[in-house]
């Protein structure tokens, strides 16, 4: 996958409401993992006038980039549901300073998101953390991510990164069962595979080490092989025989 | 290839090329178990499957495994357990017939045609004991820099 480059076109915000830098808020996942981060406990009632849309959801689907002032948000965004609790106005002087996100603020596309990708953010309805924000950014294809950081990666190697685990505390689904895990690639795409196709062993022997599971476990020269390889070499195998697929 | 009793279908399919098959221990035996380790190899553009039947040692303790060569060869072994149920049973069974094949270790080794990439192997015990693996052929990709495929490189491969 190549790079992508941002969005020529994209308009300069106003500097002293709309410019997020990147940066702190971005550069790392942390917004995932630190809840506080994402919380917004006075949401601008404002903006709460869509109540009948039914949902949580903002979703600034149009490829276009957001204009920096608040009627024009109000296009793409929508927003129903947040505690009306108290005005503060986004971009106002609030004390909770650049840590506490306003969601119209999350939903800003940042510059580094390629133009077909969608953002999300969705309040928390439940639970200790409930009325915070998480963003999410949604590939062309649907696929869902969390972070900077992921996006990134995926962008890089066409591949997920493996997580340890979601936010709300569920484990990736793709660790419970190895022949789901393979991610989706594209036909013909070998990135990001450190296989050694040239030089196999001379030989390797596949022990079913649970036989109610069908599991096997691949040893080369009495070593049994570590869990990392073995992926390496599904990977590889699935590539090589989704280029047979439908041919 | 060592002799076995078969029934007249199979017979019909051993007209047929079928690679050497070795047995031994309770598998060559089983002369007198014909479904013990019959064999079928299919090939592909990218690579093989060989389907062993198996019947009675899908478990942990059958100590199961399956060693790929480079050349393609394919070395099976195990365990055939003594039946719980003869074992287990307060009442003691005076066999009558004995068909299936014999308690003990065994080995089954064949070749596939052609040289394979041993990591490239994708075993499968279904559940009702016929062994399925997929081997694909030895070969080395060129890939561009996207890392994409292009192409098989020819001849790269050095057969042993």
């Amino acid at each position: 996958m190549g790079e992508q480059t941002p969005n020529p076109t994209r308009p300069v915000p106003h500097p002293e409401e709309d410019l997020i830098p990147p940066d702190p808020l971005l550069d790392s996942n942390t917004f995932i993992h630190i809840d506080d981060d994402d919380v917004i406990p006075n949401p601008d009632p404002l903006q709460t006038h869509k109540p009948d849309s039914g949902g949580d959801v903002i979703t600034p689907n149009n490829p276009t980039p957001l204009k920096p002032n608040e009627s024009d948000l109000d296009d793409d965004v929508s927003i129903t549901n947040p505690t009306p609790l108290k005005t503060t106005r986004p971009g106002s002087d609030s004390k909770g300073s650049k840590s506490k996100r306003q969601p119209e603020e999350m939903a800003e596309r940042p510059e580094w998101l390629p133009l077909d990708w969608r953002i999300e953010v969705r309040m928390r309805t439940s639970g200790a953390t409930a009325g915070s924000y998480d963003r999410y950014y949604i590939s062309p294809s649907g696929r869902k991510f969390r972070s900077k950081t992921e996006v990134l990666h995926f962008l890089e190697t066409g591949s997920t990164k493996k997580r340890k685990a979601d936010a709300d505390g569920m484990p990736p689904a793709s660790s419970k069962n190895q022949k789901d895990k393979k991610p989706k690639r594209k036909r013909g795409d070998f990135s990001g595979v450190d296989f050694d196709y040239r030089n196999p062993p001379q030989n390797v022997t596949w022990t079913l080490t649970n036989a109610s599971h069908d599991i096997w476990t691949p040893a080369v020269d009495e070593g049994v092989t570590p869990e990392h390889v073995k992926r390496t070499w599904d990977t590889a195998f699935s590539c090589i025989t989704e280029l047979e697929v439908k041919k | 290839m060592p002799t076995r009793r078969m029934s007249s279908n199979q017979h019909k399919s051993s007209q047929r090329m079928i690679p050497a098959v070795t047995f031994t221990g309770t598998a060559e035996e089983g002369a007198i178990g014909p479904s013990f380790g019959i064999v079928d190899i299919g090939a592909s553009k990218s690579g093989y499957l060989f389907r062993v039947a198996l019947p009675g040692i899908r478990c942990n303790r059958c100590n199961l495994k399956c060693n790929i060569e480079r050349d393609g060869r394919v070395h099976i072994e195990g365990v055939v357990m003594e039946s719980e149920f003869l074992k287990n049973s307060s009442k003691v069974f005076e066999m009558k017939e004995q068909g299936l094949c014999p308690p003990g270790p065994f080995t089954i080794t064949f070749n596939l045609p052609g040289s394979v990439d041993p990591r490239l192997c994708s075993p499968s015990f279904r559940p009702d004991g016929i062994l399925e693996v997929v081997v694909l052929k030895h070969r080395v990709p060129i890939i561009s820099a996207e890392g994409m495929f292009e192409k098989w490189e020819e001849s790269a491969v050095p057969q042993p």
